[in-house]
């Protein structure tokens, strides 16, 4: 902060001093006095705050404040703020700050011994909370994650902003990021996620303790080929499933930020959608915070969908939808290009910054820190005894009972088991002495990483007990989903030749065989299970002796059979593509490299169709030593389950069976002990059919990844100090036959295609959404509802008395399920939708009234036609249960009367953040209303007020006017039907930079306009002095700086700059003299004339006489370049018309052959009025080749950048003798092309405007060269018809008519 | 992008040498019981479809794109540091300093280069051979075939120069960056001066330039890898070096980075680590992944359309499928 004021105090020292010494004496002795005052008054913090700079100033709104130093920075710094990783910009005092970090169940981050910080807490994963139904408890979480997060933030990691929660509703089983969500149905995942967001956010009301962003924004929900394809879906199944949890998270919970996905949705790339991110998520939920694109997913929009062509334009795409922050380079590579082709401007770049810093303000990063509630996190925060409990304790409640049976012997149920009367404990299978956690979590300390063997172990110890714990892994969990990818095969014959195939150009292939590359660029045949194949036509295995196979490994590897004809025809080679074989697994991420095996001789002559056939390895054999111990124990516990290789990010299921032997493992245990408890931790659901009736096994538990304490969470519930209290938050298929394909993302049924989740699915089920049993028993009664006739604008209150019948203290969920029986069939409405959920804990014995409160206007439809929410009138029936089928009672209200919807959400803005002193912006205005349609604006009542008015000004149509220097709000009020709603934008107005007058030998420039920047004095002779220039700024803070013109010609140069804002304008006043027009018919060039690298074999005066040839020549002064040769120059620093003819040999070829007037100040700042070939990137390799029209282009370079550039197409416009004539007018700092085929009537090609100093203008001939934006592109642009003569271009005359003020 | 040969040729390079060039005689010879272990690949270059490598035992190598030695010329006493290539002639830098030019596949002729301290490094920029020393020092190849010294006021060594086709760029081991449009007039931006309380300290080991990006690399005050990107040179962001283990776990790079490389093809650079690794890092802030390629400490990449190639410590040599990675 001291390093700021320190700043700040010396830009206003100089900025006095600059004002004092440039105007007057008088000024000079009133500072002096001040000074002198100000060193006897004592000092004033307030008034030192007074002079912070706006965005340190907490008196003014986050969004106030954001804006200011928005407007501070560079163009080069705000493209450097657009990722994710932001750089730091010292003289403002921003740091650097990374906004992408994890936080999902837990931080996402690592020991810091030097910070005394341990490893992060990891509680239980999201599936397995959604497990628990208990959005308070998930607020604990949060809460406990943002306390850990805050001290972790404290010890010197940037950034506050967490991509957490997911909050896709699981559509299908097998998304690879299924353990990520937090259930199949929408109203769950909302609540479940709107505790983490409450948790995350903290309860301060003015700043954010930490920054959670949704994901994925929207309908990312499959892995394998989202990079490329499109989720297809109509706007029903996006309003009531996909889009369902924003909008509950940003219109009830202020959700601060969403991530937009990689996918496209009906064909647009959500990232590039105007529609999905702009006017869904900010206009008509009104979210208010940043977007940051996935990572990767600005990228996609041109490399992944095709969307666009280049870098630029996703550039543009992705700010203009409205993505804040790219993780990933494209921005802070392409922002700047893209707005010098003009694709962007400088309010995209602005708005999508002042949404991310409106953000990093909220956390306090620029406030003092005793100002920020959350600034006091010490480092033993971060896995704190407290933490750790709490990870036990929801570990603890996430676990459901899938399956307890009583057992003859006992006359009890399975679970719990009974220590006491154990006498030796066997614990099987590969998970048993595993701790998964699921992805996106900390790593924790490895002692607090507990798994079911040391819980277990453990709990016997500390409770006394004798029984012995014995333990055998007995199985794998290798993976039969994604056995491989395969990109291509090469056959290498006998004579050394080889002949190379890419695999995905197969001629047919099985079921479900995708072809996709993932994060990479290299395409490879995916999706390959079990069984899959893919075959190849009229391949020639003549004499082969080896084929290799481009092959990568994303977890455990299958084998390749290489058949001839048939599936099962001969088997020509065999590819043991497994890690156990020795082969490295590459990772989901992986391409592939070369796997090389010998050809078996068939003898074949003929093109044969190749078939690659995949298997997966066999199952290991169950070890007998593991059912020996089995059988001798009185309990066996199998642990199975699935891990990050089943099925992770960019990589879905493809099958639901447990992975690896497990299923074999748990029924050859079943046959050798009565007494198996199956324990299943997954991501999700699993086929369980094959076990789950075996009488040997009577009791099942299933949970998700639950986190750190899970070895002693499970122990807590196999030996009942904690009942089972969780409920499946998704349906459990019997079958993956069940499914539609993953690719299809529509939910309502059809014919042969079932529909999906338990809205629409109708068959039979393993185990339904909502269910889970307990070691105890309710009982409902006394259903009731407190309204028979509701509107949407009701809210209702259902109850139930819950009564513990069992023998154990437990948690029951209750469900409230709505069904519509009066809409029409028709209507396809879901088969029930839950609305309601309570977790209440009953003692034994014990009843409880639970209440749950429903708001009626949640139980809404969206109408395809109106595009709107709409309610169905009649019958809504609200099933009450334990589960989705286990329906206890029921009860109903009949709907009925308007719904009239009320305005929502208010979306103002003026299309800037930036204003100057005097210039002025057009309000526009979105309002939403309640039912998610839009309002007609022009028939609402609208009133507009500016909170600070000597700012900016705001009159009732909505205009702003900026009046002075400094932060306004704009506010405006929208009342629709009695109701109003308001929003506001920020206006930073910045300096009036105007000259106020401009002197010349102390007489003003007649006609004197600030809209000006350059004035020309048309002189007689070349002189070694120069006027005296001077200037007055119309503002006096601002400073002037001139520097003389050294003579005539030459140019006096006037800067008018803001100290504060380092912003800056400039005027310049050019002394030139008459220049000399040439029609070239001397035998040397006249002496007016002067080259730039001159190179006297390309030009001539003699090979076509009365003519100035010019051959081009590489290179060009453009995009960087500095070497273009034989540019003829003469002085013309004034006013002036310069027309030519040019008589070219050839039309111009290549990427950018030109030849025509320039007006030249250096090779970094010029004006080129050229005709040209027509270099198009859209249209790599083809308008490039060979000779073409060419185009007119008016250009102009100012230091280094190219700033505008407008072409005309020569195409029916040149004629066959390749004649043209050009003129360039110079008016000010404005420059007019013309262009004509007969010298007689000119087209204006366009202006431009640039002001340049000590100017001279000519004639150059080049070949150009490729910008240096598409030289990556450069493999695509092969020119192999290139003409093989040079661009001659003979100029008839060069005639120059100079203007100037006397 | 130098390494991919895409640089115009250096002009009248014959007369160059006639100037200021004179043959030391060096006559290729055969590798002769040298001991292999001893023997480091310490720079390559993509070279038509394979590779040229040079080694601290004065070998060159020409290495086909599947890895196979096709070509080895030896030249006793010397040690290789750099190679350049100007289409089909080697310029290279030894451990004395000297830049040696290759031509005929027989000889090298020495070029005088005028600088009175060590020369760390070279480039070739706009057809100018620049050669980065010691204290600040630059050898920039003139306009008459001869080197011009520059000397830079610079607090460090010049140990790593790149050039694309508008400018070049250098680095030195007390964190300041350099550049330049002609080779000639040099801005100095002082990285750890500007970035004082914002970032560690650094100290620069690498740059690499792409047509749109600069990449400098880096230790920073804690003895940790760094890796800064920019588009214009005055605004520096820190590109976090987490990255996904081969088990799918995330890890920070605490290996000493050797080399950075561009792939333009997958629009991603690739670094190499003392600890035999190398990681790739795309566009894609959370894509990167760190893969362990030998137990040897690598010691430059290049690459060209297909193939990259990684070099390193006791002969090794790894080709690697661009399309693998």
């Amino acid at each position: 902060m001291n390093r700021i004021i320190n700043q700040l105090k010396l830009q206003i020292f100089r900025l006095k001093k600059i004002s004092f010494f440039k105007k007057c004496l008088i000024g000079f002795s009133i500072l002096m006095v001040s000074s002198i005052l100000m060193a006897l008054k004592p000092f004033d913090i307030n008034e030192q705050i007074a002079k912070l700079p706006i965005y340190l100033n907490t008196s003014y709104s986050f969004e106030e404040r954001a804006a200011d130093l928005v407007s501070r920075f560079t163009l080069e710094e705000k493209q450097s703020l657009l990722g994710n990783s932001m750089a730091p910009v010292p003289r403002l005092g921003v740091k650097a700050y990374n906004t992408w970090s994890e936080a999902l169940h837990g931080v996402l981050g690592f020991a810091n011994p030097d910070a005394e910080i341990q490893g992060p807490t990891s509680f239980p994963n999201s599936v397995a909370l959604g497990s628990a139904w208990d959005p308070e408890l998930i607020q604990r979480e949060a809460k406990a994650i943002s306390d850990e997060a805050r001290a972790i933030n404290a010890s010197g990691t940037k950034g506050l902003t967490y991509w957490s929660p997911v909050v896709e509703p699981i559509r299908d089983p097998r998304w690879g990021r299924t353990g990520e969500s937090y259930g199949e149905d929408p109203f769950l995942v909302s609540q479940i996620a709107a505790g983490f967001v409450r948790g995350l956010v903290g309860d301060d009301a003015k700043y954010l303790k930490t920054v959670p962003s949704a994901k994925h924004y929207l309908a990312n929900n499959s892995e394998f080929d989202r990079h490329v394809s499109s989720s297809n879906m109509d706007s029903r199944d996006m309003r009531e499933f996909y889009l369902a949890p924003y909008k509950k998270l940003i219109e009830e919970d202020n959700l601060p930020s969403i991530m937009s996905s990689y996918n496209a949705v009906n064909g647009v790339p959500t990232s590039a959608s105007l529609l999905y991110l702009d006017t869904i998520a900010r206009r008509t939920y009104g979210m208010k915070g940043y977007i940051t694109g996935d990572c990767a997913s600005i990228e996609d929009i041109y490399t992944g969908h095709y969307y666009v062509q280049t870098a630029e334009e996703a550039t543009a795409q992705g700010l203009k939808a409205g993505v804040d922050s790219d993780c990933g380079s494209v921005y802070q590579r392409s922002t700047i290009d893209a707005f010098n082709q003009g694709l962007i401007t400088m309010a995209d770049i602005d708005r999508a910054l002042l949404n991310t810093f409106s953000i990093r303000m909220r956390t306090g990063e620029f406030d003092p820190p005793a100002k920020v509630p959350y600034s006091n996190f010490q480092p033993n925060t971060v896995n704190s005894p407290a933490n750790q409990a709490l990870a036990k304790e929801i570990a603890t409640k996430t676990p459901v009972l899938l399956k307890n049976n009583k057992l003859a012997k006992t006359s009890r149920q399975a679970l719990p088991l009974f220590p006491q009367e154990i006498k030796k404990i066997a614990l099987i299978g590969p998970q048993a002495d595993e701790v998964e956690l699921g992805p996106y979590s900390g790593r924790p300390e490895q002692d607090n990483m507990i798994t079911p063997v040391a819980g277990i172990e453990k709990y016997i110890a500390e409770n006394g007990y004798s029984t012995e714990v014995v333990h055998s892994s007995g199985g794998n969990t290798a993976s039969k989903s994604n056995l491989l990818y395969v990109a291509g095969f090469e056959l290498q014959k006998s004579d050394g030749s080889t002949s190379k195939h890419d695999a995905t150009k197969y001629s047919s292939a099985s079921e479900g065989i995708t072809v996709g590359s993932g994060m990479g660029s290299t395409e490879q045949v995916r999706t390959i299970n079990d069984g899959s194949w893919t075959a190849y036509n009229n391949i020639d295995l003549n004499n082969v002796d080896s084929i290799g196979l481009i092959v990568n490994i994303p977890t455990e590897g299958g084998i390749i059979e290489v058949r001839v004809g048939s599936t099962d025809g001969n088997l020509v080679a065999s590819l043991d593509a497994t890690v156990a074989s020795g082969k490295r697994a590459g990772g989901v991420y992986g391409a592939g490299s070369m796997m090389k095996v010998k050809v078996n001789k068939l003898g074949v002559t003929e093109p044969q169709t190749l078939y690659l056939c995949y298997t997966a390895p066999n199952n290991a054999p169950i070890a007998q030593e593991t059912l020996d111990m089995a059988k001798a124990s009185d309990v066996a516990i199998v642990f199975v389950g699935t891990d990050e290789k089943t099925a992770t990010e960019e990589a879905d299921r493809l099958t639901l069976l447990l992975p690896g032997n497990q299923v074999e493992l748990i029924k050859a245990v079943a046959q050798v002990n009565p007494y198996t408890i199956v324990v299943m931790q997954t991501l999700g659901c699993v086929e369980v059919e094959e076990f789950k009736h075996l009488k040997n096994i009577p009791g099942i538990i299933w949970v998700g990844y639950n986190g750190q304490a899970q070895g002693d969470a499970i122990a807590s519930i196999l030996f009942g100090d904690a009942s089972p209290g969780g409920k499946l938050n998704g349906t459990w298929y019997k079958s993956l036959n069940d499914l539609p394909p993953i690719t299809d993302y529509t939910l309502r049924g059809g014919p042969n295609k079932n529909g999906r989740t338990f809205w629409y699915f109708d068959k039979e089920v393993s185990y339904e959404f909502g269910y889970g049993l307990s070691y105890t028993t309710f009982e409902y009664s006394n259903f009731k509802i407190n309204k028979s006739f509701i509107t949407p604008h009701d809210e209702v209150t259902i109850s139930v008395d819950v009564k513990n019948t069992g023998s154990y203290d437990g948690d029951e969920v209750v469900q409230i399920y709505m069904t519509t029986p009066d809409s029409p069939d028709e209507m396809e409405r879901p088969i029930k939708r839950l609305k309601g959920f309570k977790r209440v804990t009953i003692p034994v014995g014990q009843s409880k009234t639970v209440d749950i409160a429903i708001k009626c206007a949640d139980l809404w439809f969206w109408d395809l036609e109106e595009d709107k929410i709409t309610y169905d009138m009649g019958k809504y029936v609200f099933e009450i249960g334990a589960s989705s089928k286990n329906i206890k009672g029921t009860v109903s209200a009949t709907m009925g009367g308007e719904f009239i919807p009320e305005i929502k959400t208010v979306v103002a803005d003026c299309g800037t953040v930036v204003l100057r002193k005097g210039s002025s912006a057009q309000t526009s205005l979105t309002a939403a209303m309640t039912d998610d349609s839009f309002y007609d604006i022009r028939k609402a009542t609208i009133a507009y007020q500016s909170n600070n008015s000597k700012v900016a000004k705001v009159d009732q149509n909505g205009k702003v006017t900026a009046v002075g220097t400094g932060i306004a709000s704009i506010i405006a009020n929208v009342t629709i039907n009695g109701k109003t709603k308001s929003d506001a934008f920020p206006i930073k107005v910045m300096p009036n930079l105007n000259a106020a007058s401009i002197t010349v030998n102390n007489k003003p420039i007649k006609g004197f306009n600030t809209d000006v920047a350059q004035f020309s004095y048309l002189m007689k002779n070349v002189s070694d002095e120069a006027p005296l220039v001077d200037a007055v700024a119309v503002d006096p803070n601002i400073a002037v700086e001139i520097t003389q013109a050294n003579g005539i010609p030459g140019t006096a140069l006037i800067s008018l700059v803001d100290y504060i804002t380092l912003d800056k304008k400039e005027y310049s006043v050019n002394f030139g003299i008459q220049s000399i027009s040439d029609e070239f018919k001397s035998n040397s060039i006249g002496s007016q004339w002067a080259f730039i690298r001159e190179n006297s074999e390309n030009w001539s005066l003699s090979k076509q006489p009365g003519t100035l040839v010019m051959n081009s020549l590489k290179g060009d002064i453009t995009d960087g370049n500095v070497d273009a040769e034989n540019i003829l120059l003469q002085s013309a620093n004034t006013d002036w018309t310069i027309e030519t003819k040019l008589v070219c040999s050839r039309k111009p070829s290549g990427f950018s052959q030109n030849a025509g007037i320039v007006a030249y100040q250096d090779d970094d700042n010029f004006v080129k009025l050229v005709y040209r070939a027509s270099f198009s990137r859209r249209s790599f390799g083809r308008a490039n080749s060979g000779e073409q029209p060419g185009s007119v282009e008016l250009m102009v370079e100012n230091g280094g950048d190219q700033k505008s550039s407008v072409m005309l197409s020569m195409a029916d416009i040149i004629k066959a003798d390749n004649t043209l004539f050009l003129k360039l007018v110079k008016a000010g700092d404005v420059y007019t092309a013309y262009c004509s085929s007969d010298g007689k009537k000119f087209n204006e090609v366009g202006k431009t405007n640039v002001v340049l100093k000590n100017i001279s203008a000519g004639l150059m001939t080049c070949d150009g060269v490729m910008p240096a934006r598409m030289a990556r592109f450069r493999r695509f642009m092969q020119q192999d018809t290139e003409p093989d003569t040079p661009f001659e271009v003979a100029f008839d005359y060069f005639k120059i008519s100079n203007k100037g003020l006397k | 992008m130098i390494k991919s040969g895409n640089l115009k040729p250096i002009l009248l390079i014959a007369s160059f040498l006639l100037v200021y060039g004179f043959s030391f005689g060096f006559s290729p010879t055969q590798i002769e019981n040298t001991s292999v272990a001893e023997i480091s690949y310490t720079d390559v270059v993509a070279y038509t479809d394979g590779f040229i490598a040079i080694t601290n035992n004065g070998r060159i190598d020409w290495i086909s794109d599947k890895g196979e030695v096709t070509q080895t010329k030896s030249f006793e006493g010397e040690s290789f540091k750099s190679i350049l290539i100007n289409n089909l002639q080697l310029v290279i830098l030894d451990v004395h300093g000297q830049i040696l030019l290759f031509e005929n596949d027989s000889s090298f002729h020495k070029i005088e280069n005028q600088s009175q301290t060590i020369i760390n490094c070279i480039t070739l920029f706009k057809n100018r051979i620049i050669a980065g020393c010691d204290e600040g020092e630059l050898c920039v190849e003139n306009t008459e075939n001869s080197f011009k010294s520059i000397q830079l006021e610079l607090k460090g060594n010049i140990v790593s120069l790149s050039s694309g086709i508008n400018d070049c760029w250098g680095v030195t081991d007390q964190g300041e960056i350099i550049s330049s449009k002609d080779g000639l007039n040099w801005t100095i931006f002082d990285f750890n001066s500007v970035y004082k309380g914002y970032y560690e300290t650094c100290k620069f080991i690498k740059v690499e330039t792409t047509p749109n990006q600069i990449a400098v690399l880096g230790i920073n005050d804690e003895g940790l890898p760094v890796l800064f990107f920019s588009s214009k040179g005055n605004v520096w962001t820190e590109r976090s070096l987490l990255f996904t283990n081969e088990e799918g776990v995330p890890e920070m790079l605490n290996e000493i980075p050797t080399d950075i490389f561009y792939d333009e093809n997958n629009d991603q650079f690739i670094l190499s680590d003392k600890q035999g690794g190398i990681m790739t890092i795309p566009s894609c802030s959370h894509c990167q992944k760190r893969y362990k390629i030998s137990n040897e400490k690598l010691n430059a990449i290049a690459g060209n359309n297909l193939k990259i190639i990684i070099v390193g410590e006791n002969n090794l040599k790894k080709i690697i499928n661009i399309h693998s990675i």
